[in-house]
């Protein structure tokens, strides 16, 4: 008897505990779901720098709006390099989807297109080293303030996370509506609930007829009477002729639901398309010579200054005299403000958060002329290094560190140019004085 | 940064905390307890860009416990007293504020940053210096890992003993 006892505390303490979890994991989920959590951005920071300074380079890329009514189009466009110092690491882009980065369907994607051609599927044929524009069309679904990035999905990659936006949807949910018409000549009032109801009423049928299924033996004695009735040898106690008559019943149910409803789809739906899972082919662009060749002497990135120094040579293969006008990376420009063509070049759409503050500061700022080989030296220096999470490249294996430089001539033309090399992590003495515990106040210097 | 644990909230606003002790090791960042005496390196980043736009003050005090201090209701010669190191209040334009500070003896410190032009803003964020935390997390996975086998070995015990015929021994 005491044994019994034990048995059924066990049980019941088993038996809480996972109740307990359960309701838990339930609650955890349920809050998941039906609470709006507010949500500041979506992990591009998480992406390795390796990935975001070496792989896809977004630039010239525009928002078209800053607020939209629900239901209203925006449209995201610019251009991306693939990176030609792409690492190792990571798989080519020989298989690439463009998406967006949101979260959640707040803005639904209708239209998306990689050099022009619909990229509503994945895309192959893209190459290192080549320029390709892109162009999403977004439409407003929740209202609200909401993060928006361009996102290439590069198969053994990951997703590559363009820059984000605040993109404020206005009016309400209800004013979002997506009509469609078939190839057939169906009309369909709105996407969003369009055969809802009917999986909602298959969902509901299954789980009906499990609940019945589980109630049929839950309603015996359980756990302890079945294991002893086992132990004994007696398992021709446990099932009943009643049991095996119900048990062929649901197996007959089961079937002939899922053939007539097989039927009767395939009556009402005669014509159907397949879920596609092709891919369409990008032309690989023209070769375009580099107007200017950027050889890294010397990289370091300043740990405490937060400045990544490059010693570079650059050569200006145009027949114009060319200044540096910005550095970009990770989708962090650094633009030499004392050049305006550069300056003019931002966007008012641009986010301001990916700009670096302080800029672009060019050791020899004059003009290149053509032909010249000119030593310099490029600091970019922002707090934006460690805020956006990117000195980790110091220790990774591969620790090197790359962008794209924006190159204008006296004419306001601009070209571009890849730069990429080692780079290796330096203290610099900052010139502080030393304090043995002094009352007095220090004024440390400060760079 | 969103789940940055060594954030400091300065009024509205998000700073990133970061101490570096290069010479004895490397580029490691620490966050709120710098683990030796010595030369340091003390970085904060703005994370919210108003802070590249607004004077920010910084101190370095000694922890005496005196509340006033951290309550801002301390007249400036106490302050300063136990002030070790003062940035004057400046603009960042680049969003990151370094400070150098040889800190000779292991102690409790705290870092006073205000912002604004007012100096509305104020955080305060404690930390230590050489002081030794012992960390217990291995042993209890050791000893975790011994019941956990002994726990095993007395179950299985029991179920052998359980299914043997009654009267059979050994």
């Amino acid at each position: 008897m005491r044994r019994l006892v034990n048995r059924w505390l066990v049980c019941l303490f088993t038996a809480s505990g996972l109740f307990t979890a359960s309701s838990l994991l339930t609650a955890s989920g349920l809050v998941a779901a039906f609470v709006p959590l507010p949500v500041a951005a979506h992990g591009e920071r998480a992406t390795e720098p390796y990935i975001r300074t070496r792989t896809v380079h977004w630039y010239d890329v525009t928002w078209s709006s800053g607020s939209i009514a629900a239901n209203d189009e925006i449209t995201v466009a610019g251009k991306f390099r693939l990176f030609s110092d792409w690492p190792d690491a990571a798989s080519l882009p020989d298989l690439v989807f463009l998406s967006n980065g949101s979260p959640g369907a707040v803005l639904t994607r209708v239209e998306s297109y990689i050099s022009g051609i619909p990229a509503r599927q994945s895309a192959r044929g893209l190459k290192t080293g080549k320029d390709y524009t892109f162009k999403l069309v977004m439409k407003g679904r929740v209202p609200g303030k909401w993060h928006l990035h361009p996102v290439l999905n590069v198969h053994g990659a990951g997703a590559i996370v363009g820059p984000g936006a605040w993109v404020e949807v206005t009016g309400k949910q209800s004013d979002y509506k997506e009509p469609l018409t078939t190839m057939t000549g169906v009309k369909i009032d709105d996407l969003q609930t369009y055969g809802v109801a009917r999986a909602q009423m298959w969902h509901f049928g299954y789980g009906v007829l499990a609940l019945l299924w589980l109630l049929w033996w839950l309603r015996r004695p359980l756990i302890i009477p079945r294991w002893l009735v086992t132990q004994k040898g007696r398992e021709d106690l446990l099932i009943t002729s009643t049991d095996d008559k119900v048990a062929a019943a649901l197996l007959v149910t089961v079937l002939l639901v899922v053939i007539i409803g097989y039927k009767q789809t395939v009556e009402e739906f005669p014509n159907v398309v397949p879920l596609q899972a092709g891919f369409v082919k990008v032309p690989v662009p023209p070769n375009v010579p580099e107007a200017a060749s950027i050889e890294v002497k010397n990289a370091e990135y300043d740990v405490p200054g937060r400045s990544l120094r490059m010693d570079v040579v650059i050569t200006n293969n145009t027949d114009r005299p060319i200044r540096v006008g910005e550095f970009m990376t990770a989708q962090l420009r650094f633009i030499n403000k004392d050049l305006p063509a550069a300056v003019e070049s931002i966007d008012p759409s641009f986010p301001k958060d990916l700009l670096a503050g302080a800029g672009l500061k060019v050791g020899s700022d004059s003009p290149i002329a053509p032909g010249e080989s000119r030593s310099t030296t490029l600091d970019a220096t922002d707090a934006a290094w460690e805020v956006e999470r990117l000195v980790s490249f110091l220790s990774n294996v591969d620790s090197r560190v790359g962008g794209l430089v924006f190159f204008y001539n006296d004419q306001g033309e601009r070209h571009m140019s890849e730069i990429s090399g080692a780079v290796v992590p330096v203290f610099t003495q900052l010139g502080s004085k030393v304090s043995t515990k002094a009352p007095e106040i220090l004024n440390a210097r400060v760079d | 940064m969103d789940s940055d644990v060594c954030k400091l909230r300065i009024g509205p606003f998000n700073m990133h905390f970061a101490g570096y002790q290069p010479k004895a090791n490397g580029n490691t960042e620490f966050c709120e307890d710098i683990p030796a005496t010595g030369n340091t390196i003390i970085v904060m980043d703005a994370i919210d860009s108003e802070l590249r736009n607004i004077p920010i003050e910084v101190r370095l005090i000694e922890d005496t416990g005196d509340k006033s201090l951290d309550e801002g209701t301390a007249d400036g010669s106490q302050l300063n007293s136990v002030t070790m190191l003062h940035l004057p209040s400046k603009i960042y334009e680049t969003g990151s504020i370094p400070i150098e500070f040889n800190f000779t003896h292991a102690g409790k410190y705290v870092g006073l940053v205000t912002a604004g032009d007012k100096g509305q803003y104020t955080s305060r964020f404690p930390f230590s210096v050489g002081i030794e935390k012992t960390s217990y997390g291995i042993y209890v996975l050791v000893a975790g890992v011994i019941l956990l086998g002994l726990g095993f070995y007395k179950y299985a015990g029991r179920a052998r003993g359980m299914s043997r015929p009654q009267g059979e021994q050994g």
